[in-house]
């Protein structure tokens, strides 16, 4: 892990294991940098579950067929304005522009458990950018706007 | 693996208390999945859900615990959540689903509204 902590900002990165026993530890980083940020608890709420989904989705899907699965980087960078958290992957890129939410409840009504994960992050966080490479990796960018203290 | 989530179940007459204390994630919702499968094929349709111990739920999470509301209700029960945080309905709300679901404040409100066939 690094930081960089200002008075008006800060940037964490931390280079995590990808593997699902990981993922409570990925959530209290994510939320005790939103605290840090300065967000509402029903904010940092938000954040904590957009990245477990991004995250969890990274290791069930990009890294699948990976063995061993390589580690998930996270760059957390805030300002007074924006929180921005980077989840970077060396795995299986992801056709971002081809996700089409369901609709719920009928989703879940037809039997289906998934498939709720990236509407989550999308509804969660104000804004999300999945970009693939240069080179075999994969970011995907998830920003939430801070209001003035 | 060890497990982010505890489960324990107790039968309160004809309800059945599952209490779930912990993290629903990756790690253990699989767990959830099984434990909420046998409720409902052993014919569980009169369930309070202690929801006051949970820390987290992920999305598979909020899937699993919705399917087994609607089973309750299609066989003529109902399933209601006791204590569910604030953060966690917050997430329902956002995928439009609360409406739907039955939350009470605890265990006891739960049970007596569960042995009342669901009326507040």
């Amino acid at each position: 892990m690094s930081t960089d902590n200002g008075r008006v900002g800060g940037r964490v990165q931390v280079r995590v294991p990808g593997e699902f026993r990981f993922l409570a530890l990925i959530r209290s980083v994510v939320t005790m940098l939103a605290r840090t940020a300065g967000f509402p608890e029903v904010d940092v709420d938000k954040i904590e579950l957009a990245v477990d989904e991004a995250c969890s989705n990274v290791i069930e899907h990009a890294y699948r067929n990976a063995d061993p699965k390589p580690a998930i980087e996270l760059e957390v960078q805030w300002e007074p304005s924006r929180f921005t958290v980077d989840i970077v992957d060396q795995g299986t890129p992801f056709d971002y522009t081809r996700y089409t939410p369901p609709k719920f409840p009928d989703h879940w009504l037809s039997g289906a458990v998934r498939g709720a994960g990236l509407y989550l992050i999308r509804s969660c966080m104000d804004e999300t950018e999945y970009q693939t490479g240069p080179g075999p990796r994969n970011r995907l960018r998830l920003v939430k706007r801070l209001q003035p203290a | 693996m060890t497990s982010t989530l505890q489960l324990a179940l107790d039968q309160r007459g004809a309800v059945t208390v599952l209490t779930l204390e912990g993290m629903v994630d990756a790690t253990s919702v699989d767990a959830l999945r099984t434990e909420l499968e046998r409720l409902s094929q052993q014919g569980n349709a009169r369930v309070v859900l202690d929801a006051s111990r949970l820390t987290f739920i992920n999305s598979l999470g909020y899937g699993v615990l919705f399917r087994l509301a609607h089973l309750c209700r299609a066989r003529g029960g109902i399933m209601i959540f006791a204590g569910m945080p604030e953060k966690m309905r917050n997430v329902f709300r956002i995928l439009g689903l609360e409406q739907g679901l039955v939350f009470a404040e605890d265990v006891e409100t739960a049970l007596a509204r569960a042995a009342a066939g669901g009326k507040p």
